[in-house]
């Protein structure tokens, strides 16, 4: 074995020998291997080291096994009534819960799904709209203002929450609100010429795409809106109260299905046994 | 080396087919006795197949157990063909189970690989020396085999011992034909490295 290999061994590559060994090249690269094998000692070496593992491997001795696998009568009796192994996937889960409790677990799963995803939906909702808020606070020329609430807009120097709260803002901490910013750019204009000026036609307001927020009266377009569409969490979290339900409704029939199925089993079984 | 990329090399070994699948029709029919008939028949290539995989005595002789409870409770589902395949196959999926299990609950290193106590029995005619260098080569490669990534060993031993092809290791383990390679390859220089002082030993 030369330790020290030639400096044009270190180029070669010792994956395409093994490749090679495994007879899984063709084209360039068998050809590539094969002049690397010809032509370097040391590529040689390593294709007959692959062999002498190889073998090696093959006859290795094992040590004797700690024991006899045979099966006695009673493992054997124990083994049959557990029956063949459960099958994977859908099926398996079904066979093994039973279709019952796989129902009862799969709408737990989905009702609490359900549930935490609406969670998620309202809390980034109000974020943003705090957010907007903010913005509103911070925004010197109070244009903004007009256009979120026609209240803001008679009192620039006043801001108000969409309750309608005055929540002054130190006008130093607009520049911080950058993910307002974001927001804001992310929240459509509102058309040209509507900005200041509260409009009342409700019929306008339902033809705004986005605007059915605004239209139930949510408070964001409190007072005749602008069309504006309200934050996407906001819209969500006024449209949302079905699926509220539907999640509870999953959560309440699994669970219901857990209490009520153990409870008919030991009624069965107590009425069989007594 | 051509012949390694045939489908169905581990097949082509299985001695004793007839006598195979009439015992399994037998333990099938309620034959405890048939059944541990085929175990008997079985069981050392089992452990041998299994301690490559688990270089460990008493966890190998556990996941060989476990595989031959699951063989006799899935009787049923045997649906023809080769019965040692069938075991093979059952044996290493508990070997991987416990390699997972290992790896959940990373413990000691496999104790075996310390374990000197055991040499391999020898026919008579071994001499002496021969025995000893056969004892320290396993016992070079089994660390070396044991310090490789769990996926590259499994791939490696069932490609270089139990003769599977690259199709059949990929269906046994889940994976792709071209993983399967890359680990046999990756594998093979892995071992080669980690064996390269101890080069004269291997080529005995």
């Amino acid at each position: 074995m030369d330790r020290n290999p030639a400096p044009s061994h270190a180029a070669h590559d010792e994956l395409l020998l093994a490749r090679l060994y495994g007879g899984d090249l063709e084209g360039r690269e068998l050809e590539r291997a094969r002049e690397m094998v010809i032509s370097c000692r040391e590529c040689a070496a390593v294709l007959a080291d692959f062999e002498a593992i190889a073998a090696a491997t093959v006859a290795m001795s094992i040590p004797p096994r700690p024991r006899d696998f045979t099966i006695g009568p009673a493992e054997a009796r124990a083994l049959r009534q557990r029956g063949p192994a459960p099958k994977p996937g859908l099926r398996g889960i079904v066979s093994r819960l039973g279709p019952v409790r796989a129902l009862g677990t799969s709408m737990t799963a989905a009702g609490i799904a359900g549930i935490l995803a609406l969670g998620a939906i309202s809390i980034s909702g109000q974020t943003a709209t705090s957010s907007i808020d903010y913005r509103q606070a911070a925004e010197p020329g109070g244009q903004e203002l007009a256009i979120g609430s026609p209240t803001s807009a008679q009192a620039p120097n006043a801001p108000q929450d969409k309750n309608g709260a005055g929540t002054p803002a130190p006008s130093g901490e607009a520049a911080d609100w950058a993910s307002a910013d974001t927001l804001a750019a992310q929240t459509p204009e509102p058309n040209p010429g509507e900005s200041g000026s509260p409009r009342a036609p409700a019929a306008d307001d339902g033809a705004q795409p986005g605007a059915s927020g605004a239209a139930t009266g949510s408070g964001y377009a409190e007072g005749g809106g602008t069309g504006e569409a309200p934050p996407a969490g906001q819209a969500a979290g006024s449209d949302s109260g079905p699926l509220w339900l539907a999640g509870f409704g999953c959560l309440a029939a699994g669970g219901l299905v857990f209490v009520v199925v153990p409870t008919l089993r030991r009624r069965r079984s107590a009425g069989g046994t007594g | 080396m051509a012949d390694k990329c045939d489908a169905g090399r581990g097949e082509a070994r299985d001695p004793g087919r007839a006598l195979d699948a009439a015992l399994v029709e037998q333990a099938q029919e309620g034959s405890l006795e048939a059944f541990n008939q085929l175990v008997v028949r079985h069981q050392d290539h089992l452990y041998a197949l299994v301690y490559r995989l688990v270089p460990d005595r008493d966890q190998a002789g556990d996941a060989v157990q476990e595989a031959l409870f699951s063989a006799y409770r899935n009787l049923s589902t045997f649906r023809g063909g080769s019965v040692r395949s069938w075991l093979a196959r059952i044996a290493v999926n508990a070997a991987m189970d416990l390699q997972r299990a290992r790896k959940r609950r990373p413990s000691q290193p496999y104790p075996e690989l310390e374990d000197e106590s055991w040499q391999p029995a020898g026919d008579g005619t071994t001499e002496p020396e021969d025995l000893s260098l056969a004892g320290e080569r396993s016992r070079v490669l089994v660390a070396a085999l044991a310090r490789l990534p769990a996926e590259q060993r499994n791939c490696i031993v069932l490609f270089d011992v139990e003769g599977y092809d690259y199709g059949e290791i990929a269906r046994l383990m889940g994976i792709s034909v071209g993983t399967v390679k890359s680990r046999i390859h990756r594998g093979r220089v892995a071992l080669r490295t980690a064996l390269e002082p101890m080069r004269e030993l291997l080529r005995g």
